[in-house]
């Protein structure tokens, strides 16, 4: 559960962050460029914290989707960016994925090695 | 050469994600720094990129190869497993990018 509010932390702040560096108009308001930055920083610290548990696949996809998705909204709700069909449907997909995501994986049958694994194995365990 | 600049990001992108696990949180400096290094480097490729080529295509891009690039490294690297559910919520959340961005 910690690693998730990471992660959503992570997003936020990221968002916020980029905003900054959009803002900065490519750094001509400079301090609003560093704190973008350090903003930046952060959000990948927290990314960071939040993979200790999650798997690296899950929490950038979800990172990813999630960014785009809530900037996506900001878009259209701030910006007055047109709310398309396609949008509507990628913001779907987006939580759908999310869903798809956070569900648990079988640790039943394990993966069996690829074919030059096991030669390594039997190679080097001491039958 | 715009192009040159947004795959550079990717990959920049997908060398940070390579040092995350072993940074363990920053625990660890140098890993650290790498992920730092990758990320930032990647965010100001693409920013660049951005400057030539049309945006929503780019973030597109980035966003989507780059997920779909570390979750390449993800498997072959750090093993991690793909499960059905996981497969499709990966393609749902790369398609969902990209139809936010047409």
């Amino acid at each position: 559960m910690r690693a998730w509010l990471q992660l959503v932390f992570a997003i936020g702040v990221e968002i916020v962050g980029t905003s900054l560096l959009k803002f900065s108009d490519g750094f001509t308001h400079r301090w609003i460029g560093i704190a973008g930055m350090f903003l930046y920083g952060l959000a990948i610290f927290s990314f960071s914290l939040a993979l200790r548990q999650l798997h690296l696949s899950v929490g950038y996809a979800v990172w990813a989707g999630v960014g785009t998705a809530i900037t996506g909204l900001i878009g259209v709700w701030a910006f007055g960016e047109i709310l398309t069909g396609f949008k509507v449907v990628g913001f779907v997909a987006i939580i759908i994925g999310v869903i798809l995501l956070n569900q648990p994986v079988k640790a039943s049958s394990p993966r069996p090695a690829s074919p030059w694994v096991q030669r390594l194995r039997s190679r080097t365990s001491s039958h | 050469m715009a192009y040159g600049l947004l795959f550079g990001g990717i990959f920049m992108e997908v060398v940070g994600s390579f040092f995350l696990k072993q940074a363990n949180g920053f625990r660890n400096l140098i890993p650290s720094i790498m992920v730092l290094v990758g990320y930032f480097s990647s965010l100001i490729l693409v920013t660049l990129a951005m400057q030539k080529l049309p945006l929503g295509v780019t973030y597109a891009m980035w966003a989507g190869l780059g997920t779909v690039a570390t979750v390449i490294l993800a498997v072959v690297v750090y093993r991690e497993r793909l499960s059905l559910s996981r497969i499709s919520g990966l393609l749902a959340i790369v398609v969902g990018v990209i139809l936010l961005n047409s």
